[in-house]
């Protein structure tokens, strides 16, 4: 961990280009799922969306790159999640999580970090909202 | 709060408490390292994200495109160890009515083979009304803004 974590230490993590590939590639790489709002033009368009959209655990993805590269292990060994997505994610976003620190509090002889966490797209607008937990090292 | 949306089976037949059947995969070492491609992750350490455990568990009982992920909630205790299989069992754990919208909650354990403890975690899933197809309520709201 490079920065030193206060309560209202911001944290922005990587932005990441949404493709039509890689949307496609997420409904399958572990549970392979059959055409959908996330895979499929054509899907959408039947349930009245113009395109594709990105699926919330897409963003979810980003939002762990964002906690492993800030806590490691006390990401990996521990941490804790909570999102909803609030606005679309369309194909060619660029999606960047970030984070703000409420409370760095003692939990079983440990630090624990707890934020309020989001991501935006390229225009600024929160496309998921939530919280998170996780150990300083 | 358990609130009857009229004409929709889903909502009417799926019970809380109701335990999903539990399942079984693997992820590959090929697997673990497609998904940090498609997540431009090179550490990512849990694709179970991919995985979504309680709407996969959901979908095995009652068909694709009949539940949307509108939140997720989750806890990590150990990071996924590729070629070890994955046991999932999960719960419907709530169903409420907010704003008009029937939410359902869907709970799920993950362990490995070797007992290991993965992830627990909840869905939070929105089913549709009766008369609109799923995903017809956000796309009305989303493509009009």
């Amino acid at each position: 961990m490079g920065k030193e974590l206060k309560v209202g230490t911001e944290l922005d993590g990587d932005s990441h280009t949404i493709t039509e590939e890689k949307l496609v590639a997420f409904e399958r790489v572990v549970w392979h799922r059959v055409a959908n709002v996330h895979s499929d033009p054509a899907v959408a368009k039947k349930v009245g969306m113009s395109r594709t959209i990105a699926s919330g655990q897409n963003q979810l993805a980003f939002l762990h790159q964002l906690m492993e590269s800030t806590f490691g292990d006390g990401w990996i060994y521990g941490g804790k999640i909570a999102a909803r997505w609030v606005s679309p994610v369309y194909v060619d976003d660029v999606i960047t999580p970030r984070a703000l620190v409420k409370e760095i509090a003692e939990q079983d002889g440990r630090m624990r970090v707890h934020m309020d966490i989001w991501c935006t797209n390229q225009s600024g607008t929160k496309t998921a909202l939530g919280s998170a937990q996780a150990y300083l090292q | 709060m358990t609130t009857e949306v009229s004409g929709n089976p889903l909502w009417d037949g799926a019970g809380v408490g109701d335990q999903l059947e539990p399942y079984e995969y693997m992820i590959t070492p090929e697997m673990l390292d497609e998904y940090r491609r498609i997540v431009d992750n090179p550490k990512a350490a849990y694709p179970t994200v991919a995985g979504r455990h309680s709407l996969r568990a959901w979908t095995n009982r009652y068909g694709p495109a009949t539940l949307m992920n509108v939140g997720a909630e989750s806890e990590y205790f150990n990071p996924v160890v590729p070629g070890k299989r994955i046991r999932v069992e999960a719960t419907i754990v709530g169903k409420y009515i907010r704003r008009g919208k029937p939410f359902i909650l869907v709970d799920s354990v993950a362990t490995d083979e070797d007992g290991r403890m993965i992830e627990k975690s909840r869905l939070v899933g929105m089913t549709a009304k009766a008369e609109k197809p799923l995903f017809a309520e956000v796309a009305n709201k989303w493509e009009k803004n």
